[in-house]
């Protein structure tokens, strides 16, 4: 029959064209992206890529003296050429579904970070999974070069850093693209990215050298959260005020508070949940924001001699972590106020609450912004006291005057 | 390159109908299916010779267009 | 189980399916961008007006007396001016079949293939097009009560995955839209559902009873895919917020890559796609199906399938440039599609049922009953 003779020639020319043979991309044709540095030098983009060097990491064949990634470099007019050069210089086709990390130099972040960000989501190759990170005072290509210890691929380890660090330690603040993308957009909010800087800058911090030590002489540290402003970074906040910032946009999971003892020596609560609402208030026609912390923190580290049995004790010590909270959430706002950018989304909430107002304010956010009156109220429960009441130093005390 | 491609598709075409129009349909059928085969054919040569050609949308767009400019977004606040 | 009719659960299907169709894909962004935070509100109007013509083209099919939309145009209107509206329907029904090819290969090739040429992602996806229209509106049908459950089960699974990603905060404040925005962003998301269901008059009258049943499963139908748009744009607001979801050509496809539940389940944008492509093909069948049976109704061809393959490649070759490049599909599908629909799906009609009313109500009437169509 003519007819099936035909059918069967279309499905055998489907069947070709199904496969997706246009675009097949072989595994071992692949290189595969795992962190993209961009850095503006005068007027031109410096681009980074590291890439994962298969050889290095194969489990069997596993050859030591390789580096675990290739960086590869190039200088361009324009972001989309530069990525296109980039084929040029590696033998394989870059692969960018797997990025971790987007380092951006602060040359760069300082001039402006929208054009990056606007590839970044036009090109469907990105899945905007990855996390943003800003070096501070240096360039990208620097932070891209060092070897890490303790993960094989540095982006693969600043990611892990980021996303372990923003969950136990407080100062840090992970952005994806999504959110960062909505930040810029937003009226009423400007995004944050959080830094990193490199400690010990050692002349063998590129080769696998750095990581024959146990204490790596060359080490990436994340550091605290920058400010920007319209696409612009404008300020760094130190760690404190990083800390007053993550407890704004409730972002604090679990971190460690050190407050002062009775004698000026240290007391170290561990905070094991925090929420933070913000509310916006009207007060005679001007609005208002309430910020309203409620932590629950843990006894962690106690180099006083402090009775915790004593009536009032526990409760004088949630008072001074709620005074120390508060004064890290009002330098960060005084931070921010000092240079006009709303990075805490105050804007949006005074929108979502009072869309009518915010019509009023929105044309000159900026300024109001900086008259915006701010109440902080913060509430400490210290949950456990660890599993000892009375402080080991003390106790070892009162036992040897016993004797 | 292309017009040999739709030489081939439109022999396909011809291969798979013909033979039933030639054996059940009328002249009418048989006229209506050359007819349209060969428009095909004539309009994608046109257009893999890289020659323009016209697009609908613009013939709908030139009634609609002022419809929306005029009473939709001026007069409806559309935008 | 009668041959040639259509049971009134894949009525109640093909309904649901044409209606999530292209708007599943593309409209949210639109919508979003034109009512902001507000679009939900919008889906619920266009859902009432969608019910409405749901209705209302449930009572007017049952005019036709078991002919076709073309033929009922040819049969009330006379040679030429019959001819002349059925005319302007077929090149509805092109456009609408082109410029949907166009869609499902613009798609492909920026989100999923993209170094296909798009020639081939179409002419593949046209097969199954051209195969199905000649097989006839009953397999259409059966096939569109498989693929219904296929749709539902990734629908269901997508939604709720998408669960942990979502931030209630951005549907605040409500109501801050306008009234011409909420009433564009609804005429809009009308133009992609409702205002196109009129194509089901080229088979409904033919192949289903008319009854309670028929008309139930177009009322069940218009909510069931307005519900799931609904929700597909309510979870654009929540997980991608008013402000990105504008910019991106395709939300829902975003929306399938920022699933990730647990750093486990990620990266199934790939298996999402399929939702769109099920969606897609009922729609463009429909209107495939529309184009050959009205052309061949208009010259008046015994058989419809003589004309599918020629017509099938002319669709075929101006999807490849019917939209010139994306800004112009935007525009087009903001400006000048709604009202080209809506020429055609409420305005024809309403003119087609006043002459009809006209006609008859000089005869003894017997189907004088019918007459509330026009009126509301």
């Amino acid at each position: 029959m003519k007819k099936t003779k035909i059918v069967l020639l279309l499905i055998v020319i489907l069947t070709v064209a199904l496969t997706g043979c246009w675009n097949r991309r072989e595994l071992n044709d692949l290189a595969i992206v795992v962190g993209i540095g961009i850095d503006k030098k005068d007027s031109h983009y410096v681009f980074t890529v590291q890439v994962i060097n298969q050889i290095a990491i194969q489990s069997q064949t596993k050859v030591e003296s390789r580096a675990p990634v290739v960086t590869y470099r190039i200088e361009t007019d324009t972001i989309f050429e530069g990525i296109r050069r980039l084929t040029t210089v590696s033998p394989r086709k870059l692969f960018f579904a797997h990025l971790r990390l987007v380092v951006l130099g602060e040359v760069l972040a300082r001039q402006g970070i929208e054009e990056v960000v606007d590839f970044l989501v036009r090109d469907h190759e990105f899945r905007g999974d990855f996390f943003f990170i800003v070096a501070r005072e240096t360039t990208a290509a620097e932070v891209l070069e060092i070897i890490t210890p303790a993960e094989l691929i540095p982006s693969v380890s600043f990611y892990r850093t980021l996303s372990t660090s923003a969950r136990f330690w407080a100062p840090t603040h992970s952005v994806q693209l999504a959110p960062l993308v909505t930040d810029l957009l937003t009226p009423g909010k400007n995004p944050v990215i959080t830094g990193l800087v490199v400690v010990g800058n050692s002349p063998s911090k590129d080769s696998t050298q750095n990581v024959q030590k146990s204490a790596p002489p060359t080490q990436v540290l994340l550091f605290s959260i920058g400010l920007f402003h319209n696409g612009r970074l404008v300020a760094w906040l130190n760690e404190g005020e990083s800390k007053g910032y993550n407890y704004i946009v409730n972002k604090i999971s679990s971190s460690v508070a050190p407050i002062d003892g009775p004698d000026g020596q240290n007391i170290i609560l561990e905070i094991s949940n925090s929420t933070t609402k913000l509310r916006s208030q009207n007060q005679d026609g001007r609005p208002m924001i309430m910020i309203e912390v409620n932590t629950e923190a843990n006894l962690g580290e106690i180099n006083v001699p402090i009775d915790l049995k004593r009536p009032g004790a526990l409760s004088d010590l949630e008072r001074s972590l709620e005074n120390k909270i508060s004064s890290y959430i009002f330098e960060a706002i005084a931070k921010a106020k000092s240079y006009q950018t709303d990075v805490f989304g105050f804007g949006g909430v005074i929108h979502r609450a009072d869309p009518q107002t915010w019509k009023r304010l929105q044309p000159n956010w900026d300024q109001e912004f900086v008259n915006l009156p701010v109440e902080i109220v913060a509430r400490v429960k210290i949950k456990k006291s660890g599993d000892i009441v009375t402080p080991l130093r003390e106790a070892i005390q009162k036992s040897k005057r016993a004797q | 390159m292309m017009i040999f491609g739709i030489m081939v598709v439109a022999a396909l075409i011809v291969a798979y109908d013909l033979p039933d129009i030639r054996k059940k349909g009328t002249r009418k059928e048989l006229a209506f299916f050359t007819g349209l085969l060969a428009i095909a054919c004539v309009l994608s040569a046109i257009y893999f010779l890289g020659l323009q050609l016209a697009n609908p949308l613009d013939w709908i767009a030139f009634i609609y267009q002022p419809l929306f400019d005029h009473l939709l977004r001026d007069k409806a606040g559309f935008k | 189980m009668n041959k040639n009719s259509i049971t009134h659960q894949q009525f109640t299907k093909i309904v649901a399916l044409d209606i999530i169709g292209v708007s599943i894909l593309s409209v949210p962004s639109i919508v979003i961008d034109i009512a902001k935070q507000d679009a939900w509100i919008a889906a619920l109007l266009a859902s009432f007006f969608g019910l409405l013509l749901a209705g209302l083209l449930y009572l007017f099919g049952r005019l036709f007396t078991g002919q076709t939309l073309i033929q009922f145009c040819q049969h009330l209107l006379g040679k030429y001016l019959g001819n002349g509206i059925a005319l302007l329907y077929i090149f509805f029904f092109f456009i609408g079949s082109t410029t949907l090819l166009w869609d499902i290969g613009q798609f492909t090739t920026s989100s999923v293939l993209t170094d296909t040429p798009r020639l081939v992602i179409n002419f593949t996806y046209l097969i199954i097009v051209i195969a199905s229209v000649r097989l006839g509106v009953v397999t259409i049908a059966r096939s569109a009560e498989i693929l219904f459950l296929v749709f539902l089960g990734i629908y269901v699974v997508f939604s709720i995955l998408i669960l942990p990603q979502i931030h209630l905060e951005n549907i605040q404040p409500v109501l801050e839209a306008t009234t011409p925005a909420l009433g564009q962003a609804a005429f809009i998301l009308l133009s992609f559902t409702s205002l196109t269901l009129f194509r089901l008059l080229m088979f409904y009258p033919q192949h289903v009873p008319p009854g309670r049943a028929t008309a139930r499963a177009f009322l069940v139908g218009t909510l069931i895919g307005n519900g799931v748009l609904l929700v597909i744009i309510v979870l654009s607001i929540l997980a991608l917020g008013t402000q990105l979801s504008p910019l991106l050509a395709y939300a829902g496809h975003t929306l399938a890559r920022v699933i990730s539940v647990g750093q486990f389940i990620e990266r199934i944008e790939g298996t999402m796609t399929t939702l769109w492509y099920i969606s897609m093909l009922i729609r463009i069948t429909l209107y495939f199906h529309c184009l050959v049976v009205g052309f061949a109704q208009v010259v008046r061809l015994s058989d419809f399938r003589v004309v599918t393959l020629p017509l099938g490649m002319i669709v075929l070759l101006f999807s490849l440039f019917i939209y010139p490049d994306f800004d112009y599909a935007a525009k087009w599908n903001r400006e000048v599609w709604p009202l080209y629909a809506f020429t055609h799906g409420v305005l024809f009609p309403l003119l087609l049922a006043i002459v009809y009313w006209f006609r008859n109500s000089s005869l003894p009437a017997a189907e004088q009953k019918e007459s509330p169509s026009q009126t509301s």
